[in-house]
């Protein structure tokens, strides 16, 4: 009897298998699309936005580190100093990439067009001697090197001694609201303090010694190259650069500028340079010439599956606004 | 009644077997190379080497290391500075006095992944090739990076000891790019890391 039965039941027992074998095949086709439209998610969030867009802005991202460079070479040439040799200096540097840097984006596929659209005039107020105090040429060592000025980019410091006695050397952007960077120190160590409308923060370093200079990069946010928090952002997101809080036309002012040796240079529009000092390149003293503020320029690039178009600003050591 | 039955049973079972088959098949076809798969020929590794090199170059170039380790050219030996014998350029790793070396070394020598450099640069006949960094001959997924970088006559070679040397535009002063005919502009320069992994 019981193997009568048996028959019956090995029936029912197919009919579950069946079931069994069914859903177990589902579910394998289930996890199969889940896998399979992860990694395509995977896939698509690791793509570029526009396919093909990376080599054109990392061209442009080349090409305005090329020009930034071209900038900052022409205004430290004291061969040109009218505002059209800038101005030819500029054309030929984006001309000469276009030529030169445009065939070897031609072997890779791709083809550049640069053109010179427009240009900003400044002024660069500098000094080369490097044993000399930071005073302008009356020796006052209290004085403004520009009156009135739009806008300030490319600012650094090379000092040979800081004298840590007294009050400290201030660099400072008055206009209202003032931003200023003092240099202080003590027997072994300078501290670079930024003080902003808002807040204060400073970076401490060794005292200069000869033959290794500090290096205050304003703009560049950097001290002896190595980054300075003072001089860019705190941890908690507060802005420090160059200028923060001072808003509309300003002035630049040294104080204590006696107390430091070496030398400096700033790129700025609009203003009035400080009568004390000399117009045109001077070895020995501070001095003002006639420099490129930026250059805009139209860049537009053909890839394989991209189209770019557009115009670039190139004003190198340029704070955010 | 029992044959029929038996019958259905069997296409049953067949037609499970083919689904439940198919279906491992599948699955296996899904997942079998995936772009996280580990092996060295995985577009993934690739990509991967190729934005850590670009983020190298780039990055060196940010902090004027790249200048710098471009310009460290003894003019009077015609080769850069320490290196290897009988070549001009560094075979292996580059001597540590090369401002980029940190930065390639600490990039790419934890992660066994060898590189070349070499400096394309302008002549009148056309580009030429200048050896840098030589580590062996590129495997089959090697990828390469590269950025221009623009030297002006006012820059200055770099000594062996890290000091500022003459500058490029003097006349006299040798190094492996010729001056282009052009006012500042010294050339055009395109270095090139092409990185793969071992």
């Amino acid at each position: 009897m019981a193997h009568l039965s048996g028959a019956g039941e090995r029936g029912d027992r197919g009919q579950l298998l069946m079931i069994a074998v069914l859903v177990l095949a589902a579910a394998f086709i289930v996890l199969a699309l889940v896998i399979n439209s992860a990694i395509f998610t995977e896939n698509l969030a690791t793509r570029e936005d526009v396919a093909g867009s990376e080599e054109a802005l990392e061209y442009r991202a080349d090409v305005t580190a090329s020009i930034d460079a071209a900038i900052v070479a022409g205004n430290e040439d004291h061969e040109l100093a009218t505002d059209a040799e800038l101005e030819a200096h500029a054309r030929n540097e984006i001309s000469t990439l276009q030529n030169r840097g445009g065939l070897v984006q031609a072997i890779r596929g791709g083809v550049v067009d640069l053109s010179y659209d427009t240009k900003q005039m400044g002024d660069r107020i500098a000094q080369d001697n490097t044993s000399r105090n930071l005073t302008n040429d009356t020796a006052s060592a209290d004085w403004r090197p520009a009156t009135g000025v739009d806008e300030i980019r490319n600012v650094g410091f090379e000092l040979t001694e800081v004298d840590t006695r007294g009050e400290p050397f201030r660099f400072r952007l008055e206009g209202g609201d003032n931003w200023q960077l003092s240099v202080s120190g003590d027997s072994s160590e300078v501290a670079i303090k930024v003080d902003t409308p808002t807040a204060s923060a400073q970076c401490v370093r060794d005292e200069p010694t000869a033959g290794d200079p500090l290096t205050i990069d304003v703009t560049g946010a950097s001290v002896n190259g190595e980054p300075c928090h003072a001089l860019h952002r705190l941890s908690n997101g507060t802005q420090m650069w160059l200028g923060t809080g001072v808003s509309g036309s300003f002035d630049l002012r040294f104080q204590n500028s006696d107390r430091v040796n070496g030398t400096y240079s700033m790129v700025t529009r609009g203003g009035t340079p400080d009568t004390g000092i000399e117009s045109g390149y001077d070895s020995d003293e501070p001095y003002v010439v006639n420099a490129l503020y930026s250059v805009r320029f139209d860049y537009s690039y053909q890839g394989h599956a991209v189209a770019y178009n557009g115009t670039v600003l190139s004003a190198p050591g340029e704070v955010p606004p | 009644m029992v044959d029929s039955r038996g019958q259905a049973l069997s296409f049953e079972g067949i037609a499970a077997g083919i689904i439940l088959l198919s279906a491992v098949g599948f699955a296996l076809q899904v997942t079998a190379v995936t772009p996280l798969s580990p092996s060295t020929s995985s577009q993934h590794v690739e990509n991967q080497i190729q934005s850590t090199s670009e983020g190298a170059l780039d990055s060196a170039a940010e902090r004027g290391v790249l200048a710098d380790s471009v310009l460290y050219w003894n003019d009077s030996a015609g080769a850069f500075h320490d290196a290897s014998p009988d070549v001009e350029h560094y075979q292996g790793v580059p001597s540590s006095g090369l401002a980029i070396s940190d930065t390639l070394n600490r990039t790419f020598a934890d992660r066994n992944v060898a590189y070349n450099l070499r400096i394309q640069y302008h002549t009148d006949e056309g580009l030429k090739t200048q050896q840098f960094v030589e580590q062996g001959r590129p495997s089959d997924h090697a990828v390469s990076a590269s950025r221009m970088l623009v030297v002006h006559e006012s820059d200055r070679l770099v000594e062996a000891d890290g000091s500022e040397g003459p500058r490029l535009g003097d006349p006299g002063t040798g190094f492996f790019a010729p001056n282009l005919d052009n006012e500042s502009l010294y050339n055009v320069l395109h270095v090139e890391v092409v990185a793969w992994r071992i």
